[in-house]
């Protein structure tokens, strides 16, 4: 796998796409197109990737049930963002490129508009706190940085 | 041997009248000399005693103008730190207050004492030289004047010590204080800051900027060796 953003949002994807499998009035072609659009990008790509045709329904259940189990046993690095809107995919290059380069790992993404901008990131039982809020906090603590100092 | 007649005769009692009057003339002049003596003696005990007056009086004098001049000083310095404490607030004003009275208390009890102990001297040497005793007097002078300047010397140590310690309490309140209102004032500061920033990345900056912000501080972190340990 190439990306993995968002565990949880994946996992409730795995849901939708499973009421739209078993769906008695999904036609072929309708199920083709989902998996074609932006939205079900990560089933499309881990179903490719098994090889399994989105006709075989059995199979497409089992793939759904075996990558919610991998999404399982990926490290996940839990970040907090100030705005949903943020192409996490930069952020998720990021830490690829250099924090976590040998594995997949996945994004258990908060969002906490009191952060104000910036990230919050926790892994391993650490916290890198680089939010705008802390920054500012910071600055204003130091002794140099007072204002009427 | 001087053979002298039965009976006296004008050829010995003139000779005798005049050794007589010799002999009573030298009694004369040397009472006259002691007795210019006496008085030159008794001329010099006279301005002794009023050169001891002059010299307590302005012994006393001199030490009031100190005491006053320490308390004085002071008031001043009380003065000073309270003017560069125009921002104090009213609790730590009314510290002060209090400090002060007690330094203005204590130079006030040490000119009263110092007065009653001065006058105690003052009378004493008055008393010895009443008696005609000058060394005495001299020597009470002596004691009087050390006794004087021990006295001063304490008070102004004492004033020192009161001084100082009202200066470091002073100087702590206001630096507490100090501190308290940088405190204050940078969590207004903070406050508007936060609030700004808030607006401007919701309102002004870009997602793109947002994303880009994002990666700067996580490269900061890392330059930091913050993302080591992971």
């Amino acid at each position: 796998m190439s990306n993995v953003l968002d565990v949880q949002k994946i996992y409730d994807k795995i849901s939708s796409f499973r009421k739209i499998l078993y769906n008695a009035s999904t036609t072929s072609e309708e199920l083709t197109n989902l998996l074609s659009s932006p939205e079900f990008l990560e089933i499309s790509e881990y179903l490719r990737s098994k090889n399994i045709s989105q006709m075989d329904i059995d199979s497409v259940e089992k793939a759904l049930s075996e990558y919610k189990e991998y999404l399982k046993g990926l490290p996940v690095i839990r970040i907090k963002l100030a705005n949903e809107k943020i192409d996490t995919s930069r952020i998720y290059a990021w830490f690829r490129q250099h924090v976590v380069s040998e594995t997949d790992f996945s994004f258990d993404i908060d969002i906490d508009e009191s952060i104000l901008g910036g990230i919050v990131v926790y892994w391993k039982g650490k916290v890198v706190d680089c939010s705008l809020k802390t920054l500012l906090s910071d600055y204003f603590g130091k002794e140099d940085n007072h204002v009427f100092g | 041997m001087l053979n002298f007649p039965a009976y006296l005769t004008l050829d010995y009692i003139v000779p005798l009248g005049f050794v007589i009057f010799v002999v009573l003339f030298i009694v004369f002049l040397i009472l006259s000399v002691v007795f210019v003596r006496m008085l030159t003696e008794a001329s010099s005990l006279k301005e002794e005693t009023a050169r001891m007056y002059s010299e307590a009086g302005f012994i006393i004098k001199e030490a009031r103008n100190q005491a006053f001049s320490l308390i004085s000083d002071a008031n001043k310095d009380a003065e000073k730190i309270l003017e560069d404490a125009s921002y104090l607030s009213q609790e730590v004003s009314q510290r002060i207050d209090s400090h002060l009275e007690e330094v203005v208390r204590e130079g006030s009890d040490f000119v009263e004492e110092s007065t009653e102990n001065l006058l105690k001297a003052h009378r004493k040497a008055l008393l010895e030289a009443s008696k005609g005793n000058v060394s005495s007097i001299r020597k009470v002078s002596d004691e009087f004047r050390n006794e004087l300047l021990g006295e001063i010397s304490e008070f102004r140590k004492g004033l020192d010590a009161i001084s100082t310690e009202a200066r470091k309490k002073m100087e702590a309140e206001l630096q507490r204080h100090r501190l308290s209102r940088i405190r204050d004032i940078d969590n207004t500061v903070y406050e508007i800051v936060k609030d700004a920033s808030s607006k401007i990345i919701g309102k002004c900056l870009s997602l793109q900027d947002h994303e880009d912000f994002i990666i700067k501080v996580l490269d900061d972190a890392k330059k930091k060796g913050e993302f080591e340990t992971l």
